[in-house]
């Protein structure tokens, strides 16, 4: 930062840089939301479930760490709520579906993902 | 400060490389993942002043990486900070186990991460501060209110890392500890006439009798200076005073303390009553404060008991 810029300025390109970012995110979201929806499938076919839900809580833990960082406080939160669901050895060598609970979560973290693709 | 920060998602990296710098930190590396940073810490030609590291990383956790890094001559002392999205406290009890200094919740907030990483490097100066002492060879290197770091002493924590694991015990309402203060009976003395290698190789003998007195319930112990100790357990057990005078006294027995020459240097601790937390709204410094004082009162009136024997010994 060269000397004498204003803290105004400074802010200025501290947002513009965290903006790029946020723009990148939302790109990856794009990604995202097709992997979880292929796992959704694969949820259903027991020997695929224990890898399917390793990879959504996966998606989910990338998704909180930084959500929050660019802006979207909501959809971190959501995205921590299905990670603490999915992410569980229990869980992924369970012969039983993720209880409907976890599949309400992982529904309103989808929504809200494509949310914020069409922001 | 040289910050060595380690997170496996990009996005993360790109956001510290855009955060440090604003806060005033520019000299910093990034590794994708843990077998990065050893490898960066192992070529680097000066110590790092502090690592930011997230857990949940594919191969080597975060928490491992800590554990490593703890190991090594160097960092024996270095801020290591875990930032990261993993709540439970399994995660915090293993962090600060393996060595942890403090451990932030992301999404990272810059005036938050700005407010640890100024913690962090007033305690790389003190740090430096003692070690100046020592290698200058003055005597003694620390104060005895310096609550200083204890080497090699099992459960031991320094006393900020102890006081951020309980605020971050108490975020996530998992706050559920007791506090058993311990103190030296007659430390000044022992600063006054102990080298310094002598005194803090004392502290560490009482720390590891306080450890293996109440090892059984999982125990964080601390240093808080002017000869005095805390012991965080569990507030599901309850631990007898009296009992647990004795068996760190057997502890302190069985360690036989000597000085620099070989001269025994017996040690007297007294510990004070397990006070529990309060279910909620509990403040962790306070807890700590009235452990501290409990054990201070229970050694005066342990004094006075001494002393009222004595006068009745010599009326009779």
């Amino acid at each position: 930062m060269p000397h004498g810029t204003g803290s105004t300025d400074h802010d200025a390109a501290l947002s513009a840089m965290v903006a790029d970012i946020r723009v990148r995110f939302q790109d990856r979201l794009v990604g995202y939301v097709l992997d979880i929806e292929d796992c959704k499938r694969q949820l259903e076919l027991p020997e695929r479930r224990g890898a399917a839900v390793a990879r959504i809580a996966d998606i989910a833990h990338s998704i909180s760490g930084i959500a929050g960082s660019v802006g979207y406080a909501d959809l971190g939160r959501t995205a921590a709520s299905v990670d603490a669901a999915f992410h569980s050895p229990k869980i992924a060598a369970s012969s039983d579906p993720p209880s409907a609970a976890a599949m309400d979560a992982l529904e309103r973290l989808l929504d809200l993902m494509e949310q914020k693709i069409d922001d | 400060m040289r910050i060595l920060a380690v997170d496996d998602e990009e996005l993360v990296i790109s956001l510290l490389k855009v955060v440090l710098p604003k806060l005033g930190y520019d000299q910093a590396d990034f590794a994708s993942s843990g077998e990065e940073a050893l490898s960066l810490i192992q070529r680097s030609k000066t110590p790092y002043d502090c690592v930011l590291s997230d857990i949940r990383m594919p191969g080597m956790d975060g928490v491992e990486l800590c554990g490593h890094i703890r190991g090594l001559t160097d960092y024996v002392e270095t801020p290591i900070i875990m930032l990261t999205s993993m709540v439970d406290r399994e995660y915090v009890d293993r962090s600060f186990g393996a060595g942890a200094t403090d451990y932030m919740n992301k999404p990272i907030r810059s005036e938050e991460l700005d407010a640890r990483l100024r913690v962090a490097q007033m305690q790389r100066r003190e740090v430096r501060r003692l070690s100046a002492g020592a290698l200058a060879g003055t005597e003694p290197a620390f104060a005895l209110e310096d609550a200083i770091t204890l080497n090699d002493v099992p459960g031991f924590i320094s006393e900020i890392a102890l006081l951020n694991y309980l605020v971050q015990m108490s975020r996530i309402n998992a706050f559920m500890h007791a506090a058993i203060g311990f103190q030296i009976e007659g430390v000044e003395a022992h600063y006054h006439r102990s080298r310094a290698d002598d005194f803090k190789y004392m502290l560490e003998c009482v720390a590891e009798s306080i450890f293996g007195a109440t090892r059984t319930v999982g125990v964080m112990i601390s240093y808080l200076g002017s000869g005095s100790f805390v012991a965080i357990v569990p507030r599901v057990n309850s631990f007898d005073q009296d009992s647990l005078n004795d068996v760190v006294e057997m502890e302190l027995d069985g360690l036989k303390i000597v000085d620099h020459v070989g001269k025994w240097r017996p040690v007297n601790v007294w510990s004070g009553p397990q006070i529990n937390s309060r279910m909620f709204g509990g403040n962790p410094a306070e807890l700590i404060l009235r452990a501290v004082d409990a054990a201070r009162e229970a050694r005066s009136e342990e004094l006075q008991r001494r002393e009222s024997a004595i006068r009745q010994a010599i009326t009779a």
